[in-house]
């Protein structure tokens, strides 16, 4: 297994649990985007719902080798996404729980170690995606 | 220096995903009988979200407060005769007068987070999510503690 194989699967696996736990229970992923406090309430279930299921899809397809421009583009739009709602919420001092990998609202609250994480995770996509089809001609 | 062909193709890929993933999203939503996509998200079963004018009315009416913010915030200012009760305090004992949980303003959550609790007791509660800086605001008297 290459290098590049090896970071585009163990991306994808992370977003596959990531998205996986979120799909269990939308309306409780949905109540973690509600205390993020960015959304309006009329869109927390349908992102909870779409994002869950993004993160599931986008996962598998870099797992199993498919879509791997796309799903490598989406995954570093979202870190980005996900890394400004973080951080807009860190700097404003409001005491969530990340939601990341759990829909437990009782769960660690955001902290720069997140931030760190996340930013590690924006960067190994940006490599799945320099590496994932672009140089293909 | 990636090619515009190469990038169209991650787009168009990414657009495909995005489709999948909100068809399997809705497949799975109304396999699972869940609630309509852009229905409000309730605040929690039992717990009523009310403006600073129906909490006021309320508290007219009786209605114990609860000030679930830290104890300093509660010492600087806080609701006529409202009992300070910090997140980190909350139980899930109650009584069974009117609730109404409150905190600084619509960016503290520790309200819901607090009357979700109490609601676990078997307690109706609700919340006023404008907190102290909304009843100031509203002309409503705030009081500090001794």
């Amino acid at each position: 297994m290459s290098f590049n194989t090896f970071i585009r699967t163990a991306l994808g696996l992370v977003f596959v649990i990531a998205g996986y736990v979120k799909v269990q229970d939308p309306q409780a992923f949905a109540q973690m985007i509600a205390n993020y406090q960015l959304l309006p309430n009329h869109l927390l279930l349908v992102s909870a719902l779409v994002l869950g299921w993004v993160e599931l899809v986008c996962g598998l397809c870099l797992v199993f080798g498919i879509l791997t421009r796309g799903a490598s583009l989406f995954v570093l739009a979202l870190m980005i996404v996900f890394l400004a709602a973080m951080g807009y919420n860190l700097q404003r001092g409001l005491d969530v729980a990340c939601g990341c990998f759990s829909t437990d609202p009782n769960g660690p609250p955001l902290s720069p170690l997140t931030l760190l994480r996340d930013g590690v995770l924006l960067v190994v996509a940006v490599i799945v995606f320099s590496t994932s089809g672009l140089q293909k001609r | 220096m990636p090619s515009n062909t190469g990038f169209t193709t991650a787009l168009l890929q990414a657009l495909l995903i995005l489709l999948l993933s909100v068809g399997l999203a809705y497949g799975a939503n109304i396999f699972a009988g869940g609630p309509a996509l852009f229905a409000a998200l309730p605040a929690g079963d039992g717990i009523r979200v009310l403006s600073v004018q129906e909490a006021k009315e309320l508290k007219d009416a009786g209605a114990v407060f609860l000030d679930v913010r830290d104890a300093l915030d509660y010492q600087d200012s806080h609701v006529p005769g409202a009992a300070s009760l910090p997140l980190e305090f909350a139980s899930e004992q109650g009584h069974a007068l009117p609730l109404v949980v409150y905190c600084s303003d619509r960016e503290c959550n520790k309200a819901t987070v607090v009357a979700e609790r109490i609601v676990k007791g078997g307690i109706s509660v609700a919340i006023m999510p404008d907190g102290a800086g909304g009843w100031a605001a509203a002309g409503g008297l705030l009081e500090m503690s001794q």
